[in-house]
């Protein structure tokens, strides 16, 4: 293997790493809003006195269930069957419409369902 | 003053430094060129700073939980469900300039695409800052930890 191998294949796994990470940005607030709207979907609106008697505080719990979902996508994104399977130009596309989507969907979900 | 009450302000000044941060690399990174070691200095800061804000913010809560919140749900309901949406965003913030500032920092020097897309990302994670920021003084303003 000459050098010129070996610096491609350690390109190609930082590449890997940065899609994983892109993956992580965009399914970990996802599976936040998700868990949020499921949440409201079982509870429907609630009153300030059954709020302040809530006895566990949900959101560190909903936040660490988002990253878990979050680190699984990365994991799958950095597979070497998914990195191969993406069309390389069009990654940074994809995750720019994901990253405007994404922001419109949070701010509009976070506003209908507080 | 109040351990709860400085570190709100605390958490509250880390907010508003980080929307001015988040823009930092937003900008720096649109044409996808490779980094300089400034550019990686700001991108790891940004990060730090992003997750400081985060983290300071979940050492109150609990506070803010037994001592703000019943309050400001008894008398000013439509803030307290405001103290909601701004928690539900500020996650976003939190998990965008993480994924933007690895990826930014690990990608390789001919992965441009990759770059822009950290850059679209952390524009986004300035703006939503910058609703949780809003959204954070309004509510504190109402209604926050007594002195």
């Amino acid at each position: 293997m000459t050098a010129l191998d070996v610096e491609q294949r350690r390109d190609e796994q930082r590449r890997r790493w940065a899609v994983a990470a892109l993956a992580f940005a965009v399914v970990a607030p996802l599976a936040y809003i998700a868990q949020r709207l499921i949440d409201h979907a079982l509870t429907g609106d609630t009153d300030a006195l059954s709020m302040i008697r809530q006895a566990r505080a949900a959101y560190p719990w909903r936040a660490a269930t988002a990253a878990f979902w979050g680190g699984l996508a990365a994991i799958v994104a950095a597979s070497p069957a998914t990195a191969s399977s993406l069309p390389r130009s069009h990654v940074g596309r994809y995750a720019m419409a994901a990253a405007g989507a994404l922001g419109a969907t949070v701010l509009v979900l976070a506003w209908l369902f507080p | 003053m109040t351990v709860l009450r400085l570190l709100e302000s605390i958490h509250g000044h880390l907010g508003v430094l980080a929307v001015a941060a988040l823009l930092h690399p937003a900008i720096l990174l649109r044409r996808g060129r490779p980094l300089s070691r400034g550019l990686r200095w700001s991108i790891g800061l940004t990060t730090a700073l992003v997750a400081l804000a985060f983290a300071t913010g979940l050492t109150i809560y609990d506070g803010y939980r037994e001592h703000v919140r019943p309050q400001l749900l008894l008398e000013h309901y439509d803030t307290a469900l405001l103290f909601e949406t701004k928690e539900h965003i500020a996650w976003a913030v939190l998990t965008l300039a993480l994924g933007a500032g690895v990826a930014a920092l690990v990608s390789p020097r001919d992965a441009k695409a990759i770059r822009q897309a950290a850059a679209a990302f952390y524009a986004v994670a300035a703006l939503l800052c910058l609703v949780t920021a809003s959204l954070g003084t309004w509510i504190t303003a109402v209604g926050g930890f007594p002195q």
